[in-house]
């Protein structure tokens, strides 16, 4: 993989930081970060650090990875719902693949993403790791598909 | 505004064809639809494409394929939009020959998948999504869709084996027609044992990667009867698009450009949903071949892995779905699918498919690019 540092560069406060845009007409949050409202095409958006806390809408294990990301493999990924309502894309980490669970509580932290396969540059970006440590004798399980609560 | 015809078509067979590259697949199949019109003159050439340039390395693929099979100076032109580049072709043709500016057009697809190992096709075709922030975490598409079958399953409470009909099926109808890559059936247990490429998808759930290409020949009103016995009438079109960074949509279990796209062709043709005898869906992934059969108006949310273990949308039924066999199984040429789409069903309406034969009037073609970021569909009529 190729790493291009200007790229890298001006996406780092959303990368980094979490930072959305906010419409300063409709309130919309707005993360990917945009210029225009896609609610009321206001174009005063302003910028804000998302809290990086929310909980995993859905997930999946990733064995066959991309070129540039074999030594990572297996990648968690998730669609986490952050408390302010707003759906982030991100891998997930310091989880084992059996251990993550839909609802599961996690919060926003940073770590390396790739490696420049030729010039070793790296890029950085948030992963999401579970809030608390998975206890296995905790009342959920998931099989085939459907989620089934012990003791209930 | 002229109505447009379909007056010829051609396709390959796809599979991996080493001896083959884009220009070689693609001057096979424009052949094979020439001389269906008896080699008429071509006023302009569509293509669609999705990774000549990352794969091939060859940008300017109209002049290359238009040049290549011997379609003279004619404008050409590669139109691009992921896996759902060929039927924004169609589309695309279809307004040249609305709007009047031609009155006979080709439009074909090609798609060059094999030259590389997996891990590299992987990466090209996970460009689909949004590059700054999916691609960029190293989530591939069959991730993007794994994250939708779980919400899937998990929201409907459906299990792996009753997602597994899917496939099944699929395999069933490739198994009869001869342009199909995988022709052999499965069962749900193979599909249940198949290796995991991003949990929960399984190798059986993904369609396969594969080359191949397909051509179309578009007429005007008044030359359609002129090249073709048995002209076919696009009778309704419909594009739409959607948010490119999935996680920001409010549903993820719709797509909304289908049903934005398959409202506006089914207004254009004064068609509802249940008038249609033969369907052909973008099933790159099982469970996009369900969310399809919802957002297209054929069944309930949620509802369809049992209704098609029932039988429903199986070949006899109204609609009979994908009797090509589907990306799933017929197989899945990117930039090509979306015209091999419209050719097969097309050949249905005409009577001469070389597969399951659907009885009927009316078809319809569903082409996706990116998970649901841009659809078109289309709808024939005899």
């Amino acid at each position: 993989m190729k790493i291009s540092v200007p790229r890298v560069w001006r996406e780092i406060k959303s990368h980094y930081l979490l930072e959305a845009s906010v419409c300063t007409k409709c309130g919309k949050i707005h993360y990917p970060p945009r210029t225009i409202c896609d609610n009321c095409k206001n174009r005063k958006l302003v910028r804000k650090k998302l809290s990086g806390e929310g909980e995993v809408l859905t997930y999946t294990v990733q064995y066959v990875v991309l070129e540039g990301y074999r030594e990572y493999a297996p990648i968690i990924f998730a669609v986490v719902r952050l408390k302010e309502g707003v759906n982030v894309l991100a891998p997930l980490t310091d989880v084992k693949p059996e251990n993550v669970r839909v609802g599961m509580k996690v919060t926003a932290v940073l770590r390396k993403i790739a490696e420049d396969e030729d010039l070793g540059l790296i890029k950085y970006g948030i992963k999401f790791k579970p809030m608390k440590e998975f206890r296995s004798e905790e009342n959920v399980t998931y099989e085939s598909g459907k989620r089934t609560r012990k003791n209930s | 505004m002229s109505k447009t015809y379909i007056v010829g078509i051609g396709l390959t067979k796809i599979g991996r064809f080493f001896g083959k590259g884009l220009r070689e697949l693609f001057a096979e199949a424009a052949s094979k639809a020439l001389e269906e019109i008896g080699n008429e003159n071509i006023q302009a050439l569509i293509v669609g494409n999705m990774m000549s340039s990352s794969l091939s390395e060859q940008d300017n693929l109209g002049a290359l394929l238009a040049d290549y099979a011997g379609l003279g100076k004619i404008p050409a032109f590669k139109v691009e939009a992921a896996c759902g580049s060929g039927g924004v072709a169609v589309y695309t043709g279809y307004s040249l020959i609305a709007s009047g500016v031609f009155d006979v057009v080709m439009v074909g697809g090609v798609e060059k998948q094999t030259e590389y190992p997996t891990r590299i096709v992987s990466k090209a075709l996970a460009q689909a999504a949004d590059a700054e922030y999916e691609l960029f975490y190293g989530i591939s598409f069959t991730g993007l869709n794994a994250l939708i079958m779980r919400l899937y399953m998990d929201t409907y409470n459906v299990s792996r084996d009753e997602m597994s009909v899917w496939p099944v099926l699929m395999h069933k109808n490739a198994s009869k027609n001869p342009y199909a890559q995988l022709r052999f059936e499965v069962t749900k247990d193979q599909v249940a044992k198949s290796i995991v490429i991003a949990d929960p998808i399984r190798l059986l759930d993904s369609s396969p990667i594969g080359d191949g290409a397909a051509a179309l020949i578009l007429a005007s009103e008044k030359v359609a009867r002129k090249l073709s016995d048995t002209p076919i009438e696009i009778a309704g079109v419909g594009m739409a698009t959607d948010h490119i960074y999935v996680a920001y949509r409010k549903n993820l279990l719709s797509l909304e450009a289908t049903v934005l796209s398959a409202k506006e062709a089914y207004r254009m043709a004064k068609i509802e949903p249940k008038d249609i005898d033969v369907a052909e869906v973008h099933d790159a992934f099982t469970v996009l071949g369900f969310i399809n059969m919802e957002d297209l108006g054929f069944s309930e949310r949620g509802k369809t892995p049992k209704l098609m273990d029932e039988g429903r949308f199986w070949p006899g039924d109204k609609p009979t779905v994908n009797p090509s066999g589907g990306l799933k199984a017929r197989g899945h040429p990117v930039g090509a699918t979306g015209v091999y789409q419209v050719a097969e069903v097309t050949m249905q309406l005409r009577g001469d498919f070389p597969g399951i034969k659907v009885k009927g009037d009316v078809g319809l073609a569903q082409s996706i690019g990116g998970l649901g970021t841009t659809v078109t569909t289309l709808v024939l009529k005899r």
